[in-house]
């Protein structure tokens, strides 16, 4: 059911799917719709995303077939042809990813048939089917990764033999976590602290080869509903297992629980992951231990609104409530996740009595928090007018940010508990002094 | 002229002759001008660039008090969530098309999101931007907007933008201004010539517009802007306006000509100022309009003094300058260039048209440029040309000049700088003089990264990949 929106934040299918295959190295996208779409996914979605950049292949460097009205009227699968043949002798890469427009999805071109052409002839080209009108910029980065995954042999050495102590992470949104660089990051360091071979599949050093090995994974680690159906399909395919945290785990607690949870599902020696975990905690409580003079003196116990997609947006919720002792007044989740998702969450916190909204609509949003007491904000720069209005500081943690730039930081595990304590302890006593 | 009452305007091929595939010779393209016989052409390789859409969304993000609805897809507003964050942006609503829609008809959504503006905001006007499903699809905006016109009492303002019908993104502007025309210059009165002028002004930031509308009241202009910061009543009024001047006339000129050939307002064509002369120009032009001659030499020869003692002389002699902007702003940039002694090494448009065609044939009288490149984005082409060239200074913007920075060529981005009138020329000489002074960034990024083209690209000829369209 999909309604109309007001200072809408999420965007189309396409736009998901295209910040999916950007962050693969190696990974060329080649977009067959009008000129626009990837420029509006550079303007509202890279640009927006802490201020993100064009990278080694995105902004106005994309390739991309410009369809025009010829085109919608007589067709323009030999336009892709072309296109495919000379983004190939143009731009350097180990994969060439098809992505479909609404234009050219309405116009009912035979986008798989080019493909195959070039498959054919030998080269490493995939097809995405991602028309904007059929679902929403999370719902793109699954439909895009299952995609791939369902393609790998086309482009790359698939490893079907099980490696020991490998994982594999999904759910993690490229530019719509604005912090997804940072929370991988971190996500990998503290697994890989206790002997666990990480493969984030997204980002530095992450290309086909990593791909490749997706099939030979002991375990697939899933941090948001949007890797519930990547998960699901590596199980059906490859016979690997899933384990769900459900979100991003922020801070001792969480960071802790998921780092024994896999260790348990690995069979990992208790020993090794007990003594990284009490050296994580007992730095993150050195911290925590010289902010105490401003938690107090700022008056840091607030009760608070917190809005953004669920996996960061719980698992800041979850830390600022325990051990930080703030107080949830509303939480609202901005994807639009299935009913099941929704389900789980409200049983997962059903004993805290927590106010958990389901809202993508800004205006909306504006309004809900407008009608709480709150002493704090957490969300994006859409929330900047109604943090003026209640005239109660903001920080800003999910899509859209432009009023940061960010660049490896994170929110996630026990650097991000960090991050986030610092970022939230600047903003309030700004606010203040 | 009946154009405006046309359900969209033309398109800028067909109208002006536009072109946005072009690399070759300066004299080649104004030949082909003259004697009316430029060949449409396309690219057989091209990457994403800015379209009519988000073009069109440039200007009605101009009107206060108004409010946009997107009728399409969520994607087709991502652009607008960075305008309004941007602080340079109206409220929206999206229509939020899915693929249930898409196949049944969204009218309902239509209507929906018409109210909820409503509601929400009493705005003076409403526009409604079209996408390309809505389009494709045939949705009937305009029998929605009859129902929906007997009950409210807000213009409801449809502009047809369908993101194919034109390769120049430029269109965006005209199918704006044709429905400022077709739907708003009705609802105005026509009385007698007022003593104030249009400044219509369509991609001018809202700092660098205040900065020339300071020109003109230092001059004691009044003026009248359809711009940033303006309003429905802004729109209204400029029918009965004394003249109309654009700021840069390939963006302005369809509002400019309806009003010409409809309302019996004048329309001075003024060179868009950037660079010393130009300004002059542009401040002497609209002197002239209003009987102020003397008081305008008096006060460019003032500014000219000032800035003469500014301009670090020999700062570019001779080095070899690349300029990429928007067309008018390249083609002004250039003289100023020139002015200093530096040599116009290559330039790059993003579209051209025959309105620019005198402008065209000074450039080439004055410069020894061989080649023009005329594209909207098109790095793979910009590299290969600017790798070839390697001039001293490239001038462009962000977008671009990320990726000529990788190649080690010093580089300047115009994005936040003043660029117009004479702060601008100062500005813009700081700019190069700092780049000048200190170019480790650009060492860093040539030892340190590379551009994800093949070696072979880069060897052939940058047009390998424009031809003549066969119809």
């Amino acid at each position: 059911m999909s309604k109309v929106i007001e200072l809408q934040r999420n965007s189309c299918l396409l736009h998901g799917a295209l910040q999916t295959v950007k962050a693969i190295e190696g990974a060329v996208p080649i977009i067959h719709s009008t000129a626009g779409c990837g420029i509006q996914q550079y303007l509202g979605g890279t640009l927006l995303s802490g201020n993100g950049g064009s990278g080694y292949t995105g902004g106005l460097s994309i390739s991309s077939t410009n369809v025009i009205e010829k085109q919608v009227v007589f067709g323009g699968t030999s336009r892709l042809r072309e296109q495919i043949k000379n983004t190939l002798k143009v731009q350097a890469g180990d994969v060439y990813v098809v992505l479909t427009g609404c234009t050219t999805e309405l116009v009912g071109d035979d986008v798989p048939a080019m493909t195959k052409e070039a498959q054919e002839q030998g080269y490493p080209v995939i097809t995405v089917s991602t028309p904007g009108f059929k679902g929403k910029v999370h719902e793109g980065y699954t439909v895009a990764v299952k995609s791939i995954i369902n393609q790998l042999d086309k482009f790359t050495k698939v490893k079907n033999y099980k490696v020991k102590g490998l994982v594999n992470i999904f759910g993690i949104i490229p530019e719509q976590d604005v912090f997804w660089k940072g929370n991988l990051e971190e996500i990998k360091r503290i697994l890989e602290s206790v002997g666990i071979k990480v493969n984030i599949l997204l980002g530095l050093g992450q290309g086909v080869e990593q791909w490749g090995e997706i099939p030979s994974a002991e375990l697939n680690v899933v941090i948001s509903e949007w890797g519930i159906p990547i998960a699901q399909l590596i199980e059906e395919k490859y016979g690997v297992p899933q384990v769900c945290f459900q979100n991003i785990p922020v801070g001792p607690k969480e960071t802790s629980d998921f780092i024994k949870l896999i260790a348990a599902k690995l069979n990992l020696e208790d020993d090794i992951v007990n003594k990284f975990i009490k050296k994580e905690e007992e730095r993150l409580a050195y911290y925590i231990e010289s902010f105490l003079d401003s938690y107090f003196k700022y008056n840091f116990k607030r009760s608070f609104a917190i809005v953004g997609d669920s996996s960061l947006a719980l698992g800041i919720t979850n830390f600022l409530v325990n051990p930080l002792g703030l107080i949830p007044e509303v939480i609202i989740i901005t994807d639009d996740i299935d009913e099941k998702g929704k389900k789980f969450i409200n049983k997962k916190f059903e004993n805290q009595n927590l106010n958990i909204i389901f809202n993508e609509d800004g205006k909306e949003i504006r309004d809900l928090i407008n009608k709480e007491n709150v002493e704090l904000i957490l969300g994006s720069s859409l929330e900047q007018e109604v943090a003026n209005v209640l005239e109660v500081p903001l920080l800003e943690v999910s899509f859209p940010i432009i009023n940061s730039l960010i660049l490896n930081k994170g929110y996630a595990g026990y650097n991000g508990a960090l991050n986030l304590l610092e970022d939230l302890g600047s903003t309030i006593i700004n606010k203040i002094l | 002229m009946t154009e405006h009452r046309q359900k969209r305007p033309l398109i800028r091929e067909k109208k002006l002759k536009a072109t946005n595939a072009y690399f070759g010779k300066v004299t080649q393209l104004v030949e082909s001008f003259n004697s009316n016989e430029l060949k449409q052409r396309i690219r057989t390789f091209s990457q994403n660039s800015v379209d009519e859409i988000i073009y069109t969304l440039e200007v009605l993000n101009g009107i206060e008090n108004s409010v946009i609805i997107i009728h399409g897809p969520s994607g087709c507003a991502s652009a607008q969530l960075n305008r309004y964050l941007s602080k340079s942006g109206v409220p929206w609503l999206v229509t939020n098309l899915n693929e249930n829609d898409s196949i049944l008809g969204a009218d309902s959504k239509l209507k929906v999101a018409v109210n909820r503006a409503l509601a929400h905001y009493k705005p003076e006007v409403i526009f409604i931007v079209s996408t390309p499903v809505v389009a494709i699809n045939n949705d009937d905006i305009q029998s929605i907007i009859f129902e929906l016109e007997e009950e409210v009492n807000v213009p409801l303002v449809p502009i047809y933008s369908d993101g194919f019908r034109s390769k120049i993104n430029a269109y965006g502007y005209d199918l704006a201004l044709h429905s400022f025309a077709k739907y708003l210059f009705p609802l105005a009165k026509k009385t007698q010539k007022e003593d104030y002028i249009n400044l219509i002004s369509v991609s001018e930031s809202n700092k660098r517009l205040k900065k020339l509308k300071k020109i003109l009241e230092d001059l004691g202009v009044k003026y009248n802007v359809i711009g940033k910061g303006s309003d429905i009543n802004n729109i209204k009024k400029s029918i009965n306006a004394l003249a109309t001047i654009t700021v840069d006339v390939h963006e302005g000129y369809f509002l400019a000509e309806v009003l010409r050939d409809n309302y019996e307002v004048p329309y001075i064509k003024i060179q868009t100022p950037v660079g010393v002369d130009a300004t002059s120009s542009w401040v002497l032009e609209i002197a002239k309009l209003l009987n102020k001659e003397d008081e305008a030499r008096e006060y460019i020869l003032k500014k000219q003094e000032k800035l003469t003692g500014l301009i670090e002389v020999n700062l570019i002699n001779d080095k070899k300058v690349y300029i990429n902007q928007d067309l008018a702003v390249t083609l002004q940039l250039a003289k100023l260039i020139r002015q200093l002694n530096g040599e116009v090494s290559g330039v790059t448009v993003n579209y051209i048209d025959n309105i620019s065609l005198e402008e065209l044939k000074d450039f080439e009288i004055n410069t020894a440029l061989q080649n023009i490149h005329v594209a909207s984005g098109q790095i793979f082409e910009l590299v290969n040309i600017v790798k070839k060239i390697n001039p001293d200074i490239y001038i462009g913007k962000a977008e671009d000049t990320i990726w000529i920075s990788k190649l080690g060529i010093k580089c300047i981005a115009l994005d936040n700088d003043e660029l117009y009138g004479y702060k601008g020329v100062e500005s813009i000489v700081k700019q190069i003089s700092k780049s000048l002074q200190n170019n480790n960034l650009e060492n860093y990024l040539k030892s340190n990264f590379k551009l994800p083209y093949h070696e072979n690209w880069i060897e052939k000829s940058a047009n390998w990949h424009i031809k003549q369209e066969v119809k």
